[in-house]
């Protein structure tokens, strides 16, 4: 039902897409969880609704949900987020107010870096899909742009996906990268299931941002569609929230 | 889960900071973000300058720098070098030069690119020495990543951006859609 409206919209180029991406999985799950994002330009304003799908055999059945009424009037671009098995991950990301869990993971063939040794600054977690695709590489190369304006919220980047240290290694020489990127190799993914934003199905971790403070609470987090480069602009925009705040709290 | 999206409009407007080409009247005003040493904005050059020349007024163009110095290691001066050459009145000049010869942005080339141009090499030497328009094509950046620039060449059509491709007859058909 709301699959037909949002299919009427001007997002028709994008839902199929998507829907295909859906459709396609061979992975044998019997429950996946689909969340849908649709950001209305207009006016600025995010309706989402959540799906269910249910395989038999290769056949996707869907059952949908909607959070928002959307009419067909509304347009824009779509995010999805898909969960793998364990539809009970629902609502797992984790979300602003929460402690960021604290981890420890090989940066480098010799070293290692913890979460909690940034305390004091905020840090900007990014959990990219893999090393060396192009996507990433963009994403990644912007923010290695930004290091100057991250210092000056003297915030931390940091690089994470499920590739080993020697892949990091020559990925970020390849693109002059200078921040670590983190092992999350293993148990492969544990950070990004702790986080919320491990794709089970692929087995990659989703491409995700989270803004956390200098006290380690998540700031804004942000789950990006896996072949969308999420840009910068939600990052400053959470860091100067912190700014704001904390000017305002002293 | 709170979810933001990076803002997709122009967050700095077209002004006197600007390097334009047609008339402010124009219908339509095309906005990129671009580096010079980018390939797929060498690739989006020659289709900007076909779509100009069939609009002629009805179309802005506004380039703003977005160099990615830490990829295209002659990105930044290349554009510091263009804003030097706006300093002489020669922006589109070197602009277009830079395009055309992208293959070859050593400092040396760039020097005799600003000389082929017309600009004062000395000046444009100078300026790259002491990174006199360093500020300028930063405050490009910041505002291109505030308006949810994430790579290159980025456009934006009337303060919207253009999340489509750049190919000639899908850009010919977003600015006319606007030109309306």
């Amino acid at each position: 039902m709301i699959f037909q409206l949002i299919y009427e919209t001007e997002s028709i180029t994008l839902i199929p897409m998507v829907w295909d991406r859906i459709s396609n999985l061979r992975f044998g799950f019997k429950k996946l969880f689909v969340m849908y994002y649709i950001y209305q330009e207009t006016n600025n304003k995010v309706f989402y609704f959540h799906a269910f799908i249910y395989t038999k055999g290769n056949l996707p059945r869907r059952t949908l949900y909607s959070q928002n009424p959307i009419s067909s009037q509304q347009r824009g671009r779509t995010m999805t987020h898909t969960y793998g098995n364990d539809p009970s991950q629902h609502g797992k990301v984790l979300q602003p107010g929460i402690a960021a869990p604290d981890f420890t993971l090989e940066s480098s063939p010799t070293d290692k870096v913890t979460l909690s040794q940034y305390r004091g600054r905020p840090v900007v977690l990014v959990f990219y899909p893999a090393d060396w695709s192009p996507v990433c590489g963009d994403q990644l190369a912007l923010y290695n742009e930004l290091i100057p304006d991250f210092e000056q919220y003297q915030a931390q980047v940091i690089g994470i996906s499920v590739d080993g240290v020697w892949s990091h290694q020559e990925f970020a020489k390849a693109r002059n990268l200078h921040y670590p990127l983190l092992a999350d190799f293993h148990p492969k993914g544990e950070v990004a299931k702790r986080y919320g934003v491990y794709s089970e199905p692929e087995g990659i971790s989703d491409r995700a941002l989270f803004v956390i403070d200098k006290d380690g609470i998540i700031a804004w987090s942000y789950i990006a569609n896996p072949d969308e480069n999420p840009g910068a602009a939600g990052i400053l925009d959470a860091l100067d929230a912190i700014a704001q705040k904390e000017k305002q709290g002293s | 889960m709170r979810t933001q999206f990076s803002n997709d409009r122009l967050t700095i407007e077209v002004g006197d900071h600007d390097h334009v080409q047609g008339p402010a009247s124009a219908p339509v005003t095309l906005v990129e973000y671009g580096d010079y040493q980018c390939p797929y904005c060498g690739q989006a050059y020659p289709i900007v300058k076909r779509l100009q020349s069939e609009m002629g007024d009805k179309l802005r163009f506004v380039f703003r720098n977005f160099p990615l110095t830490q990829v295209h290691e002659h990105a930044e001066h290349a554009a510091e070098a263009a804003e030097a050459a706006a300093a002489q009145g020669k922006f589109w000049e070197m602009h277009d030069a830079l395009y055309e010869n992208q293959k070859n942005l050593s400092d040396d080339h760039i020097v005799q690119l600003a000389s082929k141009v017309g600009i004062d090499a000395k000046q444009v030497t100078d300026a790259l020495g002491a990174h006199t328009y360093r500020q300028k094509v930063r405050e490009d950046f910041i505002g291109g990543v505030h308006s949810g620039v994430n790579g290159t060449p980025s456009f934006f059509i009337n303060g919207v951006r253009h999340d489509e491709s750049y190919d000639y007859e899908t850009l010919r058909a977003a600015i006319l859609a606007k030109a309306k």
